[in-house]
């Protein structure tokens, strides 16, 4: 199996769960994703660690994005004022993921979310690890060029 | 930002024009695309420059034959040979000079911008942030800065067209 093969069955983990928080881990950017398996309804958190520029957005509109956030000199993340304003108008438990698409030739994300998001990971760097997805703090998959 | 056609009507200008120069200022990549020009610069001197000027600053990627060669975030990422201060200032400094064609532009609904190139390279500006700018088209013979950023409007551009 391919890398962006691999990428995508591991991936489909992730389909049905919601995008529960965002935030900072070390000096990167994370994204934590809550599932809850249908049969046992056990809990599960990912976290898909982020080097490389994203974005979300409302159909064409992007509503948060990489730059949005900062590192200052003590590793502490900074951010825009639009960013706790959407995620204190969302529910993270109502960003629910439904389908993830991988772009065979960049390796980009994407992410459908309902209310029609989309939570768009982009490749920006020809070489180096863009993101890595954990589970129970094991690294599971990530996507290398 | 910028209506969608209004944004394809103006970097129309590009098409079929030569890109020929592309360096770093502050982040910032500038590149050099048109009619090579000389002036006179701030020092007094002679100095060669082009019709049209795309700078950067948002997020970029340029791919050759369907793979990426290098990007914004490489800015980032060492250079593999050790000398220079990152993998972006090692490729800017063998890549060019070249004479790049521009063959077609592509726009999407969300506004990232793709320049086909002869030698099947081709340039992606991509949106990906809500506060700032993401490049700007200079063109040299009007002096006119067609920006696009997060927040523009057409009032704030005519404004500005006109200053």
């Amino acid at each position: 199996m391919n890398q962006l093969s691999s990428i995508k069955s591991t991936l489909s983990q992730l389909s049905g769960g919601a995008l529960w928080y965002h935030g900072a881990s070390c000096d990167l950017e994370s994204f934590v994703i809550r599932v809850i398996e249908p049969t046992t309804r056990e809990i599960q958190y990912y976290q898909l660690t982020i080097n490389c520029a994203w974005r979300l957005r409302q159909q064409h509109q992007v509503v948060l994005s990489s730059d949005d956030y900062w590192f200052e000199d003590d590793n502490s993340l900074s951010f825009e004022p639009n960013v706790a304003a959407f995620w204190a108008t969302h529910n993270p438990a109502n960003l629910i993921i439904w389908a993830i698409d991988v772009q065979p030739q960049s390796g980009d994300l994407c992410f459908s979310i309902n209310h029609e998001y989309k939570l768009d990971i982009l490749i920006n760097a020809a070489a180096g690890e863009h993101w890595v997805l954990y589970r129970d703090g094991l690294k599971i998959c990530s996507y290398r060029s | 930002m910028h209506e969608i056609s209004i944004i394809q009507q103006k970097l129309a200008c590009l098409l079929g024009q030569e890109l020929w120069d592309g360096f770093d200022v502050g982040g910032i990549w500038c590149l050099r695309i048109g009619a090579k020009r000389m002036t006179i610069n701030r020092k007094q001197e002679e100095v060669e420059i082009s019709r049209y000027g795309l700078h950067i600053s948002g997020e970029w990627r340029l791919w050759q034959n369907q793979r990426i060669i290098i990007g914004s975030g490489d800015w980032f990422q060492p250079d593999p040979a050790g000398v220079e201060r990152s993998a972006l200032y090692s490729f800017l400094s063998s890549f060019w000079p070249q004479s790049l064609f521009i063959r077609s532009i592509q726009i999407n609904a969300i506004g990232d911008v793709k320049l086909h190139l002869s030698k099947n390279y081709c340039l992606e500006l991509l949106i990906s942030s809500t506060n700032s700018e993401y490049w700007r088209l200079i063109d040299d013979d009007n002096d006119e800065h067609f920006i696009v950023e997060a927040n523009d409007d057409e009032e704030e551009q005519a404004d500005f067209d006109r200053s």
